[in-house]
């Protein structure tokens, strides 16, 4: 079962972690990214979303690559790097001419508050804690 | 036209044409100085947080 779910997490980071680079890259550059685009008009977009699956894939393949480490490293900076990502959708959804009746409530806004700070500390005492053993002064 | 001829009209769209019509361009937000203060508070901790966890990564590969 472990193994399944395994291979399912991967199945779904092989779909989600690609096609939202290719969007990031299309979005960067200001050319068509959406899978709503046909593949000869956001050709960036499918190329980005391949190329991300691919240099992926050659990676771990390596032979002796530490599979551990870069799993867990890459999980510690996408937990780092995902409050930017809250941060910015929680300024949208309080983009009363975008959102309209969907605005974010002082409430809501203070329970996502809350969620992003927990996820820094989380993110910040693993990565700190992780650093400081490396330099070897814990 | 009502809403409901609009929802219809949308159903007949290509892809491309679906994809153009939903897009919104959002203007720049206007930002406090307190909000400009948080924002580069939490650009530096990205940088910062990230350097370390890149660092890590790096000494890790050497054992």
């Amino acid at each position: 079962m472990f193994a399944l779910g395994l291979i399912e997490a991967g199945a779904v980071a092989i779909l989600t972690i690609s096609a939202s680079t290719g969007y990031a890259v299309g979005e960067c550059i200001g050319v068509p990214h959406s899978f709503n685009n046909s593949p000869r008009k956001a050709i960036l977009f499918y190329a980005a979303n391949v190329a991300a699956a691919l240099i992926a894939a050659v990676i771990i393949l390596i032979p002796g690559a530490p599979l551990l480490s870069i799993a867990l490293n890459a999980n510690v900076l996408a937990t780092v790097l995902l409050p930017v990502a809250l941060v910015f959708m929680i300024m949208l959804a309080n983009d009363r001419e975008l959102m309209g009746r969907w605005t974010n409530s002082a409430a809501t806004n203070r329970i996502a508050l809350a969620i992003v700070a927990f996820i820094s500390l989380c993110g910040a005492a693993y990565a700190i804690d992780s650093f400081l053993r490396a330099v070897h002064v814990i | 036209m009502t809403e409901s001829e609009k929802q219809e009209l949308v159903m007949f769209l290509e892809r491309d044409q679906l994809v153009a019509d939903k897009s919104r361009p959002v203007g720049r937000m206007p930002l406090g100085r307190r909000m400009k203060v948080a924002l580069w508070a939490l650009r530096v901790f990205a940088v910062v947080v990230s350097a370390m966890v890149i660092y890590t990564f790096v000494s890790q590969l050497g054992h």
